[in-house]
């Protein structure tokens, strides 16, 4: 007989399972809304902050192979993803090719795909993603 | 029974913990008496004296706020219980770490950054020090042009923040000048939460780990960390060493792939912690501390590329030389009044004390066969850059800055084991902590009074540069003033590098009480000199409090040069408030060169 709550311990499971994975569709979700002009200043500002301490580091450390601690994880996705961020705004107006909104949809676009990507090819084992 | 788990998450919580590889919790360290019995009155002690410090701290604030101007800083100029509040959070901080509560420690080092950093966002109508508008400058110029302003300053050379900064601004609407003034709290937030993680990497236990996020915070007085480069760059430096530490035996392509995002980020950000995050890593790898050794050859040309991409730019402020001594010197060469003096030789004494209570550690480290080279290297590498490098008298500053890391790392063991140690041993420490946190605020809010800056100042210093007509020299008379506050000083800086050079300092008149026909004839020749534009000279208020607390000007030499100046029929009276006075020069040309000698 299949448990009352199986639903939401099947979400609770692949959050687990997935953490990253999570972050990054959350995140490229807001840096998707920070462009949008109609919300306000304020808002749009939560939201991409967002999108960049959770969107690209977590993106990358997803194709990670190794257990690594929550605590780590948590301190270094924000700043890997500010790192990326600051490579790619710096490249864009180093070119220069300056829109910062499309940099950021293209970017959240990757974000969400590359951490999909990621989940695809890594399955979880009981040792950790591998 | 499995039921029960699957249905309570007993079992997911055990499979996540599998999952995200977290380690196995430890089993709880037994009471004295041998029961895990642990007493309330411990458990509350801390966060009872946390709750005292925020009470005080929210106390002290609208005193803080109207604080007047002291040469002994906010700390002597605001009410006695702010001081009570930093001292009360250490005794939290004490407390939880010897009653072994993390979570109250970890509260502890929030609220000591609540108590000692955000204070500044939340007592300031916008943020301090007159540099930090230089760098909004930059931010504002690539809003506007949506490129950078190469050949005009070094930071376009370098513009990971001002790029980020801009970008934020664009999509968001926020301006660069109110990121600028809530920059500083994340800036310690991000410090402290990657100094206890590379505490962690570097194979510190998590109470030990928390000691040494609390000692960056508490001995942090260098203030670095307000909308500047090195600010980013100092976080992204402590995740370099955080993920390099947790890899160090068994690197791993994800590991080195992140490594060198960070660094490359650091690298397009700031022009010195590059170098210096290279020697790092270089005498790890040397003395094997670190692995992979290849991850040098990455970084050096990602570092070297963009120094050749920069060259025209980075050659022009480079301040390479070889004596030590010279290069330590810092960049205010003037000796200021008492209060700046008795500051500066407390952060003096407390950088000393804090290297030399550091090395102590190290030796004691060594005696109990504690791994010490490789925070040894972290802590004292950073006075090589003293044997080649000045950077403009800022390098000591630099130097302390980044062996911060290195030093916690050393101290933070020993000192969490003395205070959970004998009541007597632990009120040493007590003592010691508390000469560390009290002289590093007395270093961060020392100078206060001289590096305030008010919304009104910025606002005008916004609505000048935008409406003077180009080409002008938009000078003032002394330091400190918000120059370059938006996009439009790279027109001007094009035109003359040095537009806005303070007076005092192109005709040499530093100490100069302007009482004198001599002074003033030497002042005016080198307006005369200045042709192919208007002259504007700034007067404020605030230089007046700035140039006699670092002893740069007398009292009263800018009151005699307003008087001279509103005599002199060359100049102009073009705007007036109770805190600027802004004239205009008639318009010299070659031939106009006529200045009155005595």
């Amino acid at each position: 007989m299949t448990p009352r709550h199986s639903r939401a311990v099947r979400v609770f499971d692949f959050v687990s399972a997935y953490p990253l994975l999570v972050m990054a569709w959350i995140a490229g979700i807001s840096g998707f809304l920070a462009a949008v002009e109609a919300l306000p200043s304020g808002l749009r500002a939560l939201l991409m902050l967002l999108f960049i301490v959770g969107g690209p580091g977590s993106a990358v450390l997803a194709w990670s192979r190794r257990p690594m601690r929550p605590s780590f994880l948590l301190t270094i996705v924000p700043v890997t993803g500010v790192a990326l961020w600051i490579v790619v705004v710096t490249a864009s107006v180093s070119v220069p090719w300056w829109e910062p909104r499309l940099l950021m949809l293209i970017v959240a676009f990757l974000t969400i795909s590359t951490a999909q990507l990621a989940a695809w090819t890594r399955v979880p084992t009981p040792g950790g993603l591998s | 029974m499995i039921d029960t788990l699957v249905r309570t998450g007993t079992i997911y919580a055990a499979r996540s913990a599998a999952v995200t590889g977290a380690p196995d919790r430890p089993a709880p360290r037994p009471h004295r008496r041998g029961r895990h019995h642990i007493s309330p009155v411990r458990l509350a002690a801390p966060w009872a004296a946390l709750a005292v410090a925020l009470i005080l701290w929210l106390v002290s604030l609208p005193g803080l706020r109207d604080a007047p101007v002291s040469q002994y800083g906010l700390i002597a100029a605001g009410p006695g219980t702010y001081p009570a509040a930093l001292l009360a959070v250490l005794v939290a901080f004490v407390l939880a770490v010897r009653f072994r509560n993390p979570v109250a420690a970890g509260a502890a080092i929030v609220g000591l950054i609540a108590v000692e950093r955000l204070t500044t966002s939340l007592i300031t109508e916008v943020a301090p020090y007159s540099w930090t508008y230089k760098h909004i400058g930059v931010a504002d110029y690539i809003q506007d042009h949506g490129s950078l302003a190469r050949g005009v300053d070094i930071y376009s050379g370098w513009p990971g923040l001002f790029a980020v900064t801009a970008s934020f601004s664009e999509v968001t609407g926020l301006s660069p000048i109110t990121i600028a003034h809530w920059f500083t709290t994340g800036v310690h937030l991000a410090i402290a939460g990657l100094v206890v993680v590379a505490a962690r990497s570097w194979g510190l236990e998590r109470l030990p780990a928390l000691t040494a996020a609390f000692l960056v915070e508490a001995t942090n007085w260098v203030a670095q960390d307000y909308f500047a480069p090195q600010a980013v760059a100092f976080i992204l430096m402590l995740a370099f060493f955080a993920v390099v530490g947790r890899f160090r035996n068994h690197p791993s392509a994800l590991s080195v792939v992140v490594a060198l995002i960070l660094f490359a980020a650091i690298v397009v950000t700031h022009q010195l912690t590059p170098y210096w995050v290279m020697l790092a890593t270089g005498l790890l790898v040397v003395t094997r501390r670190l692995r992979p050794w290849w991850i040098l050859a990455p970084m050096a040309a990602l570092a070297g590329i963009w120094l050749l991409l920069n060259w025209e730019m980075a050659s022009h402020f480079l301040f390479f030389s070889a004596d030590p001594i010279s290069n330590a010197k810092s960049n205010i060469p003037t000796l200021g009044v008492l209060g700046q003096q008795v500051t500066s030789l407390v952060m003096r004494s407390l950088s000393v004390s804090y290297l030399m209570l550091a090395a102590v550690c190290a030796v004691i480290g060594r005696r109990n066969h504690a791994p010490i080279l490789a925070p040894c290297i972290l802590a004292f590498s950073p006075i090589l850059i003293l044997g080649g490098q000045n950077y403009g008298g800022e390098a000591i500053f630099r130097v302390f800055l980044y062996s911060l890391l290195g030093c916690a790392l050393l101290v933070a063991a020993p000192l969490t084991a003395m205070l959970q140690a004998r009541l007597v041993r632990a009120g040493a420490i007590m003592v010691i902590l508390a000469w560390l946190v009290g002289a590093s605020a007395q270093g961060y809010f020392g100078g206060w009074s001289a590096n305030l800056m008010t919304r009104q100042q910025v606002d005008f210093a916004d609505e000048l540069l935008n409406k003077v007509p180009f080409p002008s020299y938009v000078t003032v008379a002394a330091p400190v003033w918000p120059e370059r506050v938006n996009g439009r000083y790279a027109e001007f800086a094009r035109f003359k590098r040095d537009y806005d050079s303070p007076m005092i300092y192109s005709a040499n008149l530093v100490g100069s009480n302007f009482d004198t026909e001599a002074s003033y004839a030497t002042f005016m020749k080198l307006i005369a000199g200045r042709t192919g534009g208007r002259n504007y000279l700034i007067i404020s208020e605030q230089m007046r409090v700035y140039d006699w607390y670092f002893g740069i000007l007398p009292p009263r030499a800018l009151d005699n040069l307003e008087k001279r100046m509103r005599r002199d029929p060359r100049w102009t009276v073009v705007h007036q408030d109770e805190k600027v006075i802004v004239f205009r020069a008639q318009e010299f040309t070659p031939r106009r060169n006529l200045v009155r000698w005595p």
